[in-house]
């Protein structure tokens, strides 16, 4: 019930300060991160969206805009193009002293620059990862690390998306209660997801690098009204598909930032309880034993939901 | 003028009040700029961030997301590569080292440019606008300053502009910086309208009056900032704006024809009545003129009396005197009379051109007439000078015909008109030419340098920010065997290898002292392997090019190869070792070594570096994450002749 009057607050506060995009957190009991974005134009579409997640440990995760524990997202425009995006920083690098949310966080980060710079062509999405990738190489001080990335980029004038996918975050899209695209997950082998890094100097051989160039691309055009979810594998690897479309469908052709922050609350909610539930058989569980492992439960994990409806 | 008679002016203008608006705008796009420290291809520390609203400020430190420049200090102009000035008696006392031209949405009568400076400010030096006909007026200039590292907003004083701008120029002098300085944004605030003061007596301008509203707060005059307390800009424009209100008005149409009835003897009170000026003219015409007519036919017939005892002196003597004056006073001088015209014209004045301070002012019709002059022109400087429509290609063509067969040595940096015509030019007419620096010209195409496989006698050839290919570059070191120094800096990735030009280098130019390398991200071992055999190499500069893996023997390999080398610049090899470096020790020439990024380098390599260097001055250890600030520390304290760098983390 708290949890309801707090989003409540965080959303009136946002519609009140009626702007674009606003993020706001609370760190101490279980509240979602929420961040409310709109925009609306005549007849070119553009994306209605809202955001939430939780890191893996709330107590010890540092709270920053733009990032659920090693989670990383980013929504951003420029003229006719409306990009949206997530990243996974992949967690092994912590034993090595690293911090895994810098690296996801700076791909991030450097793609919404990019984007609102105007740096990118709306029609490859893989090359904003790359540009973003060799941004990397260009900062002082090193971040290492490696991450999984999804961006979606919405053209305004043609209402067509052009996504690309490196690793296991992904996007789905659904329409009258079906799901009509989808990422496909790039691995290696199980649980080891395709994925952008820099490892330290002289371990380049011991690290998996996937070039950006090697990133799962689609695009597809998209209807009035159309759902779309780009999440980190913290949700599909706790939520069954068809919880996800139910949930989605309730919003189908919804304008109203504040319903479609509901129902991206309620899937971040179940990724998170589902996370942690011991008996549940996950998605990750059912795969695992596919794989020949005895597997049962969530996978906890950092959750970030990125919520979208499609208004034209 | 009676009291009442005052009130009612106020009065009238009071209507008027509200018919003009403030605007504050932040850089909408960067025309061009003469350096940046970032790459084309990336966003990172480049000229583009400029643009737009401050991303970073208040905070102070070194961010990605700045535009930084090329260089700080003196220790480029210290090292083996330094170019020095041809005619240094042109350069006014401080001397712009760096420009950057950046351009607003909507034109405005400036009122205040305030500048962002996010890291290590202090370096500009000079603000210029431009008018609609391309112009140039300068609103400030300055000397660089030493001021607290802490994050800055600039805003100096103004001159009075009268004419409406969108386009400034930023000069810098980096001379008494620390560090790189970083810039966020640059915002310009102006009036829609021209204003006046109401009250006439009031000759000061608006700049003036600010800094006295300012200066009466804060009583901060050291800086010439006029907004010192940065914390709240917004509060700032909002006191402009009542200041405005308060003591300015607009230039109306509307309202000039009661200004000329009534105002003009009370603002111009220094212009004398008409009757006045008719018995002054009266006079002039009936005694000065008779007097001045007979003055300028005596200089004609008997120039050496005029020329009182200067004339004693032997011509060459007088040569060597006129020789150390600068370019505009080699003009004025030639209008005192027919003697010193005859003097000023010899063209052994005009052996060494530095045109570059005048590139505000140098159009088309001042070249071709300074081209009668230089007959014997071996060194000239174009740098800077013919953008915005000053003068064309066509121009500087002619000029080389007329006075380029001796011309040895010949710079035009950041000349944006330079293209293939004018390189085909250079080829053919200056057969002896020894440097050409050719930065930032874009529009030379890579046919453009074919043509300079023509020249066989290039000591210096600088192609910083140009789109030359590799297969063109190895031609023209093949040709040039003389070469010593080569910059290939911010060339296009795609259009060249540079391990291909290293090798070339390492085949045909034994004598090269100079490589600058800088963020090219095509250099591996097998170019640092092949650039050994230059033995006379003494400056290289290879930061940025260090993400390939694994140095092996290549580093040592070219220590021991060259011991000359006096700068090394190796930053962001990020796996170099305390191995790699051991063979530095040999270098006992070595003046300046930035290591930045280096992860793993120990305390102990630099304290060898630093006993046995004995030379050295600069050491660069930013982002060595393995020494730590307490090594930092005791090395300054026991090489305190050696400046050792470190980019704190302020964040």
């Amino acid at each position: 019930m708290q949890s309801i009057y707090w989003t409540g607050r965080l959303l009136s506060r946002a519609l009140w300060n009626g702007i674009a995009s606003y993020s706001t957190s609370c760190s101490s009991d279980q509240q979602p991160n929420a961040v409310v974005a709109s925009s609306s134009r005549r007849r070119e579409a553009s994306l209605i969206s809202a955001v939430c997640g939780f890191p893996k440990e709330l107590v010890r995760s540092r709270i920053r805009k733009g990032q659920f524990g090693d989670d990383a997202w980013f929504t951003a425009k420029f003229r006719t193009a409306e990009v949206i995006g997530v990243a996974d920083g992949v967690g092994g690098w912590r034993h090595y002293g690293i911090d895994p949310g810098e690296f996801s966080n700076f791909l991030m980060r450097t793609c919404e620059r990019l984007v609102s710079m105007g740096k990118f062509r709306p029609t490859e999405p893989a090359g904003l990862l790359a540009r973003s990738y060799y941004e990397l190489l260009e900062n002082k001080q090193p971040i290492l690390g490696s991450s999984t990335a999804c961006v979606i980029v919405l053209n305004k004038e043609t209402s067509s998306i052009y996504a690309a996918n490196i690793g296991d975050s992904g996007f789905v899209v659904v329409r009258r209660g079906e799901v009509v695209h989808r990422s496909s997950e790039q691995q290696h082998y199980f649980n080891t997801p395709f994925q952008l890094s820099l490892p330290p100097p002289g371990h380049s051989n011991m690290v998996l690098r996937d070039s950006p160039e090697s990133a799962d691309t689609s695009s597809f055009g998209v209807e009035d009204g159309d759902v779309i979810l780009l999440a980190t594998d913290g949700v599909f690897d706790n939520v069954p598909d068809q919880l996800l479309v139910t949930e989605m469908q309730k919003i189908e052709g919804e304008r109203d930032p504040t319903k479609i922050q509901c129902v991206a609350n309620t899937i971040a909610w179940m990724a998170r309880r589902l996370a942690f539930d011991d008996a549940f058989m996950s998605p990750f569980a059912q795969s695992a034993r596919e794989n020949g492992i005895d597997a049962i439960g969530g996978k906890p994990d950092d959750i970030t939901v990125l919520l979208a409806t499609v208004a034209i | 003028m009676s009291h009442h008679d005052q009130n009612r002016k106020i009065s009238k203008k009071e209507l008027n009040r509200s018919e003009f608006t403030v605007i504050e705008q932040f850089v909408d796009n960067v025309y061009s700029f003469s350096s940046q420290y970032g790459n084309n291809i990336s966003i990172s520390y480049t000229a583009p961030n400029i643009i737009g609203p401050p991303s970073k400020f208040p905070e102070y430190g070194d961010f990605p997301q700045a535009f930084a420049m090329r260089t700080y200090g003196l220790w480029w102009d210290k090292a083996p590569s330094r170019s020095i000035d041809y005619m240094p008696q042109n350069n006014p006392d401080v001397v712009s080292q760096d420009y950057i031209d950046i351009e607003y949405r909507e034109p405005v009568y400036p009122i205040r440019v305030s500048i962002y400076e996010l890291y290590n400010p202090g370096s500009v030096i000079a603000i210029w606008a431009q008018d609609c006909y391309g112009q140039w007026f300068q609103l400030w200039s300055g000397l660089p300053q030493i001021v607290t590292q802490q994050s800055r907003l600039f805003s100096p004083p103004l001159q009075l502009c009268n004419f409406k701008t969108k386009m400034l120029r930023l000069e810098f002098n980096h001379s008494l910086l620390d560090y790189y300085t970083e810039l966020d944004a640059v915002s310009l605030i102006g009036t829609s309208e021209m204003m006046f003061p109401k009250d006439p007596s009031n000759k000061r301008n608006l700049s003036d009056l600010l800094q006295d509203t300012i200066y009466g707060h804060f009583n901060n005059i050291a800086d010439h900032n006029l907004t010192p307390h940065y914390e709240n800009p917004q509060q700032n424009i909002n006191n402009l704006k009542v200041i405005l209100d308060e003591y300015y008005t607009t230039y109306e149409s509307n309202n000039l024809q009661s200004m000329l009835i009534s105002d003009v003897e009370q603002i111009y009170h220094s212009i004398p009545p008409i009757e006045e000026g008719l018995n002054n003219m009266q006079q002039f015409l009936i005694k000065d003129l008779p007097r001045f007519v007979n003055n300028v036919e005596a200089s004609s017939n008997e120039p050496k009396e005029l020329c009182g005892n200067f004339s004693i002196l032997s011509i060459e003597t007088i040569l060597k005197i006129l020789k150390k004056l600068d370019l505009k006073s080699l003009y004025r001088i030639s209008r005192v009379n027919k003697y010193f015209y005859n003097l000023a014209l010899d063209p052994l004045l005009y052996t060494s051109l530095n045109l570059k301070p005048y590139w505000h002012s140098f159009n088309a019709r001042t070249l071709h007439n300074l081209s009668l002059r230089c007959k014997y022109l071996r060194r000239l400087d174009l740098s800077w000078c013919g953008n915005h429509g000053m003068f064309s290609a066509t121009s500087i063509k002619e000029f080389l015909i007329e006075c380029g067969s001796l011309l040895t040595h010949l710079r035009l940096n950041c000349c944006k008109n330079v293209d293939d015509s004018t390189i085909y030019q250079i080829s053919v007419t200056c057969k002896n030419l020894k440097e050409l620096c050719l930065r930032n010209c874009q529009s030379i195409q890579d046919k453009g340098f074919e043509y300079l496989e023509n020249l066989e006698f290039l000591e210096r050839l600088d192609f910083y920010r140009t789109s030359i290919k590799t297969e063109t570059l190895c031609k023209i070191l093949q040709k040039n065997r003389w070469l010593r120094h080569l910059n290939v800096v911010g060339t296009f990735q795609d259009n060249i290898n540079i391990d291909i030009v290293a090798m070339e280098l390492g085949r045909s130019c034994p004598n090269l002292e100079s490589i600058d390398f800088w963020k090219a991200q095509t250099l591996t071992a097998l170019g640092i392997n092949a650039l050994a055999a230059c033995k006379n190499l003494r400056e290289v500069d290879f930061s940025w090019c260090g993400n390939t893996s694994g140095h092996g023997e290549t580093l040592v390999k070219l220590f021991s190869c060259c011991q000359f080398l006096e700068k090394i610049f190796l930053a962001t090899f990020r796996g170099l070792t305390d191995r790699d470096l051991k063979g530095l020790t040999q270098c006992k020439h070595l003046k300046q070594l930035d290591l930045l990024g280096a992860l793993s380098l120990t305390p102990e390599i630099c304290y060898e570096i630093l006993s046995s260097c004995p030379k050295l001055e600069l050491m660069d250890l930013s982002f060595c994450d393995n020494i730590n600030n307490f090594y930092i520390e005791k090395l300054r304290q026991e090489y305190p002749h050696v400046a050792i760098k470190r980019i704190m983390d302020y964040h």
